[in-house]
């Protein structure tokens, strides 16, 4: 079953900045429930409480009950999840997953970056259009116009040796010429466009900060492409070196 | 730029007592004690992705602590230790920012980083000596001279306590 973009899109702009559908907030070394949680803090939903990630003011960032009363946004002062700590909050992946899954395909759910980009790369649904590459390829491959929305971007960290991160490709939310491409994900949630004025994040582009050791893996759900003549096809498989 | 900056150290030695000046306490020299008080700090915190978490803190006489939280080899509490004339050259760091004058400005949308990303590693130092202390909280998303300089000093307390062998648990070959 082919990827459903715009349904994986809808599910992310309304989940970008909330704990996701599931009611599941992905910790190091495991989870929160979120129902746990409103009965432990008495947060209930029908009181109007709902779980959102917030900037920590130190450049994490936390999950809070907020809930809007008398036209202001109230604030529960304990945080559900926090940026550091054995219970720190590590919801990209599992976040991530959600919005593929919104989209109809089939994985097997995870909050494990390195496992989710290994089960993606092998599927038989996608199509590795680069493969911890830099930026500067990565980009190439994006202006050709072949990476879509709700395609996968895998972050390759050399001193681990594993993905830490993933992200959704949401296309050039801002537009423009100098527009390179944006992405959303949780553990620091962004949205492309939408991250500044909720967090002060202005790095939701698909590459975000540069790092020692960082490369890229764009993964290219290949189901909806436009079919290819038997003749092409012949000497298309493999890898091609862009530029 | 070192010769008229030394210039202008020996100077501020030969005119300040002249003009009766209060002058702010050098830190020791090369075969100057260690003041007893003397405590470096170094905090690092995590980012996105997971950074090494962990904290170290050398005293005058060489003993080094270490704690390792998160996202690092040696978890917990390690004792070590350095010599003095390691202790000389990290103060000599600090005294090369002249870091008790710093403003602590370069944290998280702190005044000199109102458009910081989100997600990067926080990192404190903090020194101790002579009756003196300051604080330093310098965010990876803030840049310029000053951030460079607190980068320096922090890599500098990194490479001398040889944290790598606990943030990667690997001993590097001699």
């Amino acid at each position: 079953m082919s990827l459903n973009r715009q349904a994986a899109l809808d599910y992310a702009k309304k989940f970008w900045n909330r704990v996701c559908d599931d009611g599941k907030i992905c910790i190091k070394g495991g989870a929160f429930l979120l129902a746990d949680k409103r009965r432990k803090m008495g947060a209930p939903e029908s009181a109007g409480w709902f779980a959102v990630y917030v900037s920590d003011g130190s450049g994490g960032e936390k999950a809070v009950f907020q809930r809007v009363k008398g036209g202001a946004v109230e604030e529960m002062p304990d945080a559900i999840a926090v940026w550091s700590g054995a219970e720190g909050l590590d919801d990209c992946t599992h976040y991530v997953s959600r919005c593929l899954i919104a989209g109809g395909v089939a994985l097997k759910e995870t909050a494990r970056a390195n496992e989710l980009s290994l089960a993606m790369i092998d599927s038989s649904h996608t199509k590795t259009l680069a493969l911890r590459t830099t930026k500067a390829q990565g980009q190439k491959v994006i202006d050709a116009g072949v990476f879509k929305t709700g395609d996968l971007v895998a972050y390759y960290m050399k001193s681990k040796g594993r993905y830490d991160h993933t992200a959704m490709f949401v296309g050039k939310q801002v537009g423009g010429s100098t527009d390179p491409g944006g992405i959303t994900c949780h553990t620091v949630c962004r949205f492309q466009g939408l991250s500044a004025a909720w967090n002060g994040a202005t790095d939701d582009n698909w590459f975000l900060h540069d790092e020692d050791g960082r490369s890229y893996t764009l993964v290219h759900f290949s189901d909806d492409d436009p079919a290819i003549s038997a003749a092409t096809l012949k000497w298309l498989p493999g890898w091609w070196k862009v530029g | 730029m070192c010769g008229s900056h030394l210039a202008a150290v020996l100077l501020s030695i030969i005119a300040l007592p002249l003009l009766g000046g209060a002058q702010a306490p050098q830190l020791p020299r090369a075969t100057q004690a260690i003041p007893d008080d003397t405590i470096i700090t170094l905090q690092r915190g995590n980012c996105e992705g997971g950074c090494p978490v962990y904290r170290v803190i050398i005293f005058s006489d060489g003993d080094v602590i270490w704690n390792g939280q998160e996202h690092v080899a040696k978890t917990g509490v390690i004792l070590s230790h350095i010599e003095p004339n390691q202790i000389r050259a990290l103060l000599a760091s600090f005294e090369a920012a002249d870091y008790f004058h710093l403003e602590n400005i370069y944290g998280y949308r702190g005044k000199a980083c109102p458009q910081a990303d989100i997600g990067k590693v926080m990192t404190r130092t903090t020194l101790v000596t002579g009756g003196r202390s300051q604080t330093m909280s310098h965010y990876a998303g803030c840049v310029g001279p000053v951030p460079d300089q607190l980068s320096a000093i922090e890599k500098k307390i990194d490479q001398t306590v040889n944290t790598s062998r606990w943030i990667t648990g690997k001993t590097p070959a001699k």
